[in-house]
């Protein structure tokens, strides 16, 4: 009996010297972070990274116009906080609901480092390891490039003191939230994009144009020093970029007719042309992701699925052989599946009106290139820039640009600028224009619109708005900085 | 052996049954002095024990009493002779005189260890039976397993065995004592006496939890598929939720946790089941149930015990006995389904007004405009297309008119009735039979189950078998073998309530020749016929119902099985040691198979297709001809998922030391420890679908032009589309484990039968907590006192109080909520993601550094008492649950990279009170005797703290978790009326906002709803069950209410968007004749051409006039017994009893303005009426 005794004690140690083991197997297979491939599966959820839900892009800019008209026919159409943006509100867009664009490209930087946090100490290829390592780097100094131009002053010397992003490096969520200066959050981009240059693979995969290579950072260098002002990187950067082999510049002629959709209004039918990239059909698909020009897959989305040109936007197209303006300007396009009354236009490009590229293109880097040029007062500025219109223009209507003077080609090269990337560049070019060197580009955007809150437009009260400076800053919202708990500061407005 | 003679005296004369006389009167000289007793036990009525060693019972004496009491009579009767006596209720008690002390050291060498078992009438043995020597203060509990040790008694005197609710037995003290047998003290008064808590049996003198019991004789006569039908009202505190098909889902105490499970632990014969399901239990096999719901019954259950803990015994033999039978039978036959209740479209007369109405007013989310790729795949209903016709010229208005009159008086209900549902009929068929020797007991059954559906094409066939096997290897060693085993065979090919929901009220199943009617569904019918006809594969691709139905056969084969054995050693006299294991396995295997006749594959083979609309020429067609076999598809997170096969493998191991002693004459101590591990596996495959599947031939065919992926798209008849593919081309897994290492104790402490103390102490680990080993592991205790105070001498001789006990306790418990982890988690694809062409991952939880168990600490105070010579009886159980570290979304600034992460940081409390009160009477000169008992239970459900403001007013109405609120919390908005035409609330600040504002609801900060627009509690507080019994002779009646109180609940209303064309087809509910009359609690109709008629659906639901109390009282359950004594007796069977019962009565009392149960709103599927007729038969 004492043996018994003994041995159920023995039975009952190794139990429980055994249960750290035992208890040591996960719940579920492939839910904690063990190998490079896993991380490679983050990466390669290309939908979430491209997409960048934007109201500053679709409201904040002169592309876009509400006419008074527009409004008092259709009040149900425009919500009032994206309006608040529209009037430039300060307390009426930091009090709305949670900012899309900034929690959504701190998600990516989450990823980015918990990628980084990890990658190193999991199993698996060391070639995939490499790259995810890049993309990871690359991921985190784009969102942070994205954010700083939005919520933080513009880069100009006088500036590099002020208030930049909190600096996300861990997953941690004590990780300070208190803002580091423009300076600090500039170098911490440069830096990452510096890590992400080591390890990056030399060309744009086409079948994974949303992994990062050394022309995609060149790409983005060329925008990168294009915007900090020095004009000889940012010209270098892009001739780098443009030596790919696997992007190129999509000929618009080439895009075929899509499905047309016809509504009768008031009695008479209304029909909406489309191309293959916007019809209606594109709701289902996922053609962005492999847009032939993309270096790089950024979108510029508007949660309200409109974005309305100005007539000054308008005004800047050949509407007869401009494919830009006869493909993505869909005349009396309203509100997604409907026509708009009184007639208006809606600006739309891929996936059901929703999706504007915003990252890195060909087109962009040949913008880059003209206006480095141009600013440099290289009147050959217009070549990178006729190379672009010829693949934009109808077939037999292409005539190239010619410049006089700097001043004409640096006019010439920002036209074309606004007119290839509408929406998804203005707010930043408004931003830059207005520090730089060179005083005539800067823009002074005004509105006559009626007088608007968060909780209400008044139709009575017609009202001008003017963008100052300091609503360069787009507020953070104030959910952020409450649940920060003064960690987080506001901008000074 | 020797043999002592128990005589009572009472066997040996007739008892009359006439009133004794109070006085007693003899004069007797040289007589027995057995007659002497014999005459006073006829005088008096009382009874006697003695034993006929000690006591001479011829010797003569002399006696002369007059209108004497009992005592003075016995006194005279024993004068003289050296014996003494003791009364006891109605027993006289007779034993030798206490010898002088000197005396007694010379007999030193008679005294003896006394053991045996205590048992009741069946021989099941009887926990914390109290064993007391005569005439001195040496008594002792018996252990679990029934049995007691008296050291050091004289051999001479008398024991006295007592038992709540079994008569009071003596017996003369001996060596060995086989078995004690205690006769019930009431043949209906069946008190519950024993508790299990699954680890251990407690005798409820000793038990200091609340812990409530529901016995056989309560779940006899209630013949049930689900054993949670039968639970459901009978237990204060555990409040039910019924599902569809009748059975019930319980909630112990109140909602202790916002996300992990809240379900209670449910416990077979000492093991967790792993499905945690009631369905798995045949409930005839079922001996009791005992629910714990404090943490001193339950935190023995340690971190999954927070929610409570249904621990189910089952039967087994007991005792030596012949082969016994119970055969029980029993049909039930249910109302046939109210589709007034389960379908909510509107009266083809008022559809048909509507939509006239809406396409008169164009109230269109998107128009139809007759373009092909737009508008194809936007089914119109009959009447739009009639109206659209009109509008493109295609026919008059007077065509139009007389169609929409026609529709207008088409129904299709008595169609839907008479070819889609049936009265669903259930039969059961059990038997079990029961035999044993002292070495070997063996209990077995067989169930076999038969439904039929109210949908036809829905019905299942079960078996199931459980054997269970007692072996007594030598007298230190006990084995135990049992096995269940199921089988179900279910096929669910009828319609759903959503297919009957899709169809108009005017669309007929069949017409009058006999050919399928037009269903419309996902096309639009006029555009599809601009196809030219037969270039299709199918040239038929129209929709029918009924068709649909007959053409499908969708199955699921789930065989489960469960293997339980264990051993018992008995180490000492006092020390057992108890291992235990059980095994579970079950495989369910999905099997969906579509004929070509439906829908499904027609459409599926034609829109595959490759076609242009300019040339109406096809193209490929990717899928090939024929029937389709598929896994079924769930719904999982919103996302359809395809399962074949899954499978569950469960393990336990169990090892237990178990110690019981009595020190002295007073102390009594019962010791439990043990350990425990765990593994629960589940793994699922879907298997590639088999398409141009003929089972007859058993053919099949591959897809020829493969499924599709990102580098080989397919694109469908609409031409164009990208990444198309075809349904079903992999083969995807899923795996889960979940793993427990447990160690627990429990003790107690009993003095003089008088108080007892409990304390118990568990800790538990999982593979869900992960690293930190302080944070892993989660000691969690209880303890607690109870005191007897009946047994107290000031109570003594208080007559009307037959037993008063007082518990309190304290202790805590726990619960895993799984869905967070101390790291980050990713969910990985198991296939290529169809936009990028590789395998994607997103994060599933960004880590809680700090997750931890949630614990529950709960103190509860219970009174238990008998009145009034046990008529009366009951419990009143008062607790306070206060949960810390639940886990709580916390609200953090998006810079971290989520908006909330779950964190151990909310507190919920929930106060309570618990009444049980039970009666039992015969009515005085009749045969009818009445019991009833009555389940009263109160819960106050408060969420204390979380660090989590509501971001938006939409949060709110949707049930948000709200700091100083119920868990359960319903918010409303409140109503301003029309003004313009247009619907208006009353917004921040008293502003009017209108109904197409999508501010409102995503108002930030949304919190701008305050006290006025909180309503109340979805789970109502206050929860009533009230149970009747009459037995008249032969017969006997059962009658079951239930009732809830003080909940409120929504109203359902008219749906502005479903009216509208390109919102999919259009379908009218029938709230829409509100809006016809001109309700002043909800909009009226909107102004032409308003085009944000969806938006109005986003506040209409939650209008504040719509909230109404969901108190109500209802009739559960009429039961009608016979017993058929005579024919038994004839036919030679012990027992045979017949039964009729209906169940769902219906509502007795509601609050609610509108006629309904408030649990059960239209277009649900209630629990039908079912009527019963059983038979039990026992050989």
């Amino acid at each position: 009996m004492k043996l018994l005794q003994y041995s159920f004690l023995i039975v009952g140690l190794i139990a429980m010297i055994g249960c750290k083991k035992y208890l040591s197997e996960e719940p579920s297979k492939q839910s904690s972070l063990q190998t490079v491939d896993q991380m490679e599966a983050l990466i390669n959820n290309a939908g979430t990274f491209a997409a960048e839900p934007n109201c500053t892009a679709a409201y904040s800019t002169d592309d876009c116009e509400i006419t008074k008209e527009l409004y008092s026919k259709n009040p149900s159409v425009f919500g009032a906080d994206q309006l608040q943006y529209y009037v430039f509100g300060i307390e009426g867009v930091a009090n709305q609901n949670p900012d899309q664009l900034w929690s959504g490209e701190y998600e990516k930087i989450f990823t980015a480092n918990l990628i980084l946090e990890n990658i190193d100490k999991v199993k698996g290829d060391d070639a995939i390891r490499r790259r995810v390592k890049a993309d990871a780097h690359f991921i985190r100094a784009y969102s942070n490039w994205v954010l700083v131009n939005y919520y933080c002053a513009p880069y100009s010397p006088e500036n590099l003191g002020s208030l930049g992003l909190p600096l996300k490096k861990t997953v941690d969520f004590l990780e300070s939230g208190k803002r580091a200066t423009l300076k600090e959050t500039y170098d911490f981009i440069l830096s990452d994009v510096a890590e992400a240059q080591k390890t990056a693979p030399d060309d744009v995969d086409p079948l994974l144009p949303w992994r990062s290579s050394q022309k995609t950072i060149s790409a983005f260098l060329s925008r990168f020093y294009l915007f900090t002002g020095d004009y000889d990187k940012s010209l270098a950067e892009a001739n780098k970029a443009l030596t790919t082999s696997s992007r190129s510049l999509v000929d618009y002629n080439s895009l075929a007719q899509g499905n047309s959709a016809t509504y009768s209004v008031n009695n008479s039918t209304i029909t909406l042309n489309y191309t293959v990239l916007n019809d209606w059909k594109s709701y289902n698909g996922s053609k962005y992701l492999y847009w032939q020009e993309s270096y790089y897959t950024r979108y510029v989305t508007n949660p309200y699925q409109w974005f309305i040109p100005s007539a000054k936007l308008l005004a800047l197209y050949d509407t007869q052989n401009d494919l830009r303006y006869k493909k993505f300007m869909i005349k009396n396009g309203g509100l997604r599946m409907s026509v708009s009354d009184p007639a208006a236009f809606r600006y739309t490009m891929f996936y059901d009106g929703q999706y504007l590229p915003e990252g890195l293109t060909v087109a962009e880097v040949l913008l880059n290139k003209a206006e480095a040029l141009a600013r440099k007062g290289d009147l050959t500025a217009m070549d990178p820039l006729n190379q672009l219109r010829k693949k934009r223009m109808t077939t037999g209507h292409y005539v190239p640009l010619t410049a006089t003077a700097k001043e004409d080609a640096i006019t010439k090269v920002l036209e074309e600028r606004r007119r290839e990337m509408p929406f998804s560049m203005r707010w930043y070019d408004i931003r830059r224009f207005s520090v730089n060197d060179y005083a005539p580009d800067n823009i002074n955007v005004t509105r006559n619109f009626f007088k608007a809150s968060l909780t209400g437009v008044d139709v009575n009260s017609p009202k001008t708005y003017t963008l100052d400076a300091k609503r360069y800053l787009v507020p953070i919202n104030n959910l952020d900085i409450n649940t920060s708990k003064g960690q987080l500061e506001q901008n000074a407005y | 052996m020797r043999l002592i003679t128990v005589i009572l005296i009472a066997s040996l004369f007739q008892v009359s049954a006439a009133t004794f006389a109070q006085k007693i009167t003899i004069n007797k000289n040289n007589v027995s002095l057995e007659s002497v007793l014999k005459e006073i036990r006829k005088q008096s009525g009382y009874d006697y024990y003695y034993g006929t060693k000690v006591i001479t019972m011829d010797q003569k004496i002399h006696i002369k009493v007059t209108n004497a009491n009992i005592k003075q009579a016995i006194e005279a009767a024993l004068t003289g002779l050296q014996l003494t006596y003791e009364i006891e209720g109605k027993m006289i008690s007779i034993r030798k005189k206490e010898p002088k002390i000197l005396v007694r050291a010379k007999e030193q060498s008679l005294e003896i260890d006394v053991s045996g078992v205590v048992t009741d009438d069946k021989g099941t043995p009887l926990a914390g039976a109290s064993i007391k020597v005569k005439g001195s203060h040496k008594a002792t509990i018996t252990n679990s397993k029934g049995e007691f040790l008296l050291s050091d008694i004289d051999e001479n005197t008398l024991l006295e065995i007592s038992f709540m609710g079994f008569k009071t037995k003596v017996i003369e003290a001996k060596k060995e004592i086989r078995q004690i047998k205690l006769e019930p003290s009431s043949a209906d008064l069946q008190e519950v006496v024993v508790v299990s808590t699954g680890y251990q049996n407690i005798s409820k003198e000793r038990a200091t939890g609340a812990f409530s019991q529901v016995n056989r004789a309560t779940l006899d006569n209630r013949p049930v598929s689900n054993l949670s039908s039968a639970l459901q009202g009978l237990v204060a505190g555990m409040q039910g939720k019924e599902n569809e098909d009748g059975s019930v889902d319980f909630q112990i105490r109140g909602s202790t946790s916002l996300y992990a499970d809240s379900k209670p632990l449910i416990v077979v014969d000492g093991f967790p089941i792993s499905s945690n399901n009631f369905s798995d239990i045949n409930p005839n096999d079922v001996e009791s149930v005992t629910v714990l719901k404090d943490a001193a019954a339950a935190s023995i259950w340690g971190a999954r015990s927070a929610n409570g803990v249904i621990v189910i015994t089952t039967k087994r033999l007991k005792a030596n006995s012949n082969l016994k039978v119970d055969a029980s039978a029993f049909t039930r036959i249910s109302n046939k389904v109210d589709l007034n209740q389960v379908l909510t479209q509107a009266n083809s007369a008022d559809h048909v007004a509507y939509e006239r109405k809406a396409f008169d007013n164009n109230w269109t989310l998107y128009p139809y405009t007759g373009s092909f790729y737009y508008d194809v795949v936007n089914s119109l209903t009959l009447a739009q297309e009639l109206l659209y016709a009109n509008k493109l010229g295609q026919i008059d208005e007077k065509m139009m008119n007389a169609g929409l009159d026609r529709l207008s008086k088409v129904n299709n209900r008595s169609q839907i009735q008479d070819l889609l549902m049936q009265r669903a009929i259930l039969s059961q068929y059990n038997v079990n039979i029961q035999t044993g020797t002292d070495r070997s007991k063996t209990y077995a059954s067989l169930m076999y189950e038969r439904d039929k559906a109210a949908f036809k094409g829905n019905d299942y066939n079960k078996f199931n078998m459980n054997f269970n096997n007692d072996f007594k290897l030598t007298n230190f060693l006990s084995f135990n073998v049992a096995l269940n085993l199921q089988y179900k065979k279910q096929q669910t090919s009828g319609a759903t309530l959503q297919e009957m929901q899709g169809l108009s009220p005017y669309e007929v199943l069949l017409n009058p020749d006999g050919s399928y009617g037009v269903n419309l569904n996902d096309y639009n019918r006029q555009l599809l016929g601009t196809i030219p006809a037969g270039i299709f594969p199918y040239s038929d691709w129209s929709y029918n119902l009924l068709q649909e139905v007959r053409g499908r056969n969708l199955n699921n084969e789930n065989l489960a099985a469960r293997f339980q054995t264990g051993f018992n050693l008995k180490i000492s006299k006092n020390l057992t040691f108890d291992s235990k294991f059980q095994y579970e396995r079950s495989k369910i295997d999905y099997k969906d198979y579509y004929d070509e006749s439906t829908f499904y594959v027609r459409d599926l083979v034609n829109k595959m297709t490759e076609y242009d609309n300019g040339t109406k020429q096809t193209g490929i067609s990717y899928v090939p001809k024929g029937g389709i076999l598929k896994p079924r598809t769930f719904t999982i997170d919103g996302r359809p998922s395809d399962v074949s096969n899954s499978d569950l493998e469960s393990f336990l191991i169990r090892n237990q030391l178990n110690f019981d002693k009595s020190f002295g004459e007073k102390h009594s101590i019962s010791l439990i420890a043990g350990m425990e591990l765990s593994k629960y596996t589940t793994t699922t495959r879907a298997n590639p679908h088999v398409y141009g599947y003929f089972p007859d031939k058993l053919q099949s065919t591959v897809p020829p032009y493969g499924y599709g992926s990102s580098a080989n798209p397919l694109s469908d008849f609409l031409g164009g589309t990208f990444w198309t593919t075809i349904p079903g081309g992999n083969t995807t897994f899923g795996w889960g484990s979940d793993k427990y290492v447990s160690f627990y104790g429990n003790a107690s402490y009993t003095y003089d039968n008088k108080y007892t103390v409990s304390g118990s102490v568990r800790s538990d680990a999982s593979n869900f907590i992960t690293d930190d080993p302080k944070l892993r592991w989660s000691p969690l205790w209880s303890v607690g006192a109870k005191w007897n105070v009946k047994k107290e001498k000031f109570l003594e001789n208080a007559d009307p109080i037959d037993r008063l006990e007082l518990r309190l306790t304290y202790g805590k418990n726990g619960n895993v909520e799984k869905s967070t982890s101390t790291k980050a988690l990713l969910n990985v694809g198991t296939s290529p993601n169809i936009n990028t062409g590789t395998i994607t991952a997103t994060i599933s939880s960004y880590g809680n550094p700090n997750l931890r168990w949630e614990k529950t600490a709960t103190t509860n105070l219970g009174i238990d008492f008998n009145l009034l010579k046990n008529k009366i009886f009951g419990s009143l159980d008062l607790y306070n649950k206060v949960g810390e570290g639940i886990i709580g979304d916390v609200a953090l600034p998006s810079y971290t990279g989520t908006t909330a992460q779950k964190f151990n940081n909310a507190g919920i409390t929930n106060r309570g009170i618990e009444l049980t009160l039970g009666a039992n009477f015969v009515i005085p000169h009749t045969p009818v005797r009445y019991s009833t008992s009555l389940t009263y239970a109160y819960n106050h459900n408060r969420i204390t703290s979380l660090y989590n403001p509501g971001l938006y007013t939409v949060d709110y109405l949707d049930g948000i978790f709200v700091e100083g609120k119920p868990v359960n919390s319903i918010y409303s908005l409140t109503y301003k009326g029309m003004e313009n035409g247009m619907p208006q609330l009353v917004g921040p600040n008293g502003d009017a906002y209108s109904f197409n504002d999508p501010q409102l609801i995503y108002y930030t900060l949304g919190a701008y709803l305050n006290e006025n627009n909180y309503e109340g509690t979805a789970i109502p507080p206050h929860t009533l069950g009230w149970m009747n019994n009459i037995q008249v002779g032969d017969f006997s009646l059962a009658v079951i209410f239930n009732g809830k109180f003080g909940g409120v609940y929504r109203n359902p209303t008219f749906a502005y968007s479903n009216g509208l064309v390109g919102n999919g087809k259009t379908s009218v509910n029938r709230f829409v004749s509100d809006v016809f009359a001109g309700s002043s609690i909800i909009p009226g109709f909107a102004k032409p051409n308003e085009t944000r008629l969806y938006f109005w659906d986003r506040y209409t639901p939650f209008l504040s006039g719509l909230v109404e109390s969901s108190s109500y009282i209802e009739c559960k359950e009429i039961t009608l017994g016979y017993t058929l004594a005579r024919l038994a007796k004839a036919i030679q069977v012990s027992n045979i009893k017949v039964f009729a019962q209906t169940r769902n009565p219906g509502l007795i009392w509601k609050a609610n303005s509108k006629g309904y149960n408030p649990e059960w709103l239209p277009g649900t599927n209630r629990p039908l009426q079912t009527y019963t007729l059983g038979l039990n038969l026992q050989f």
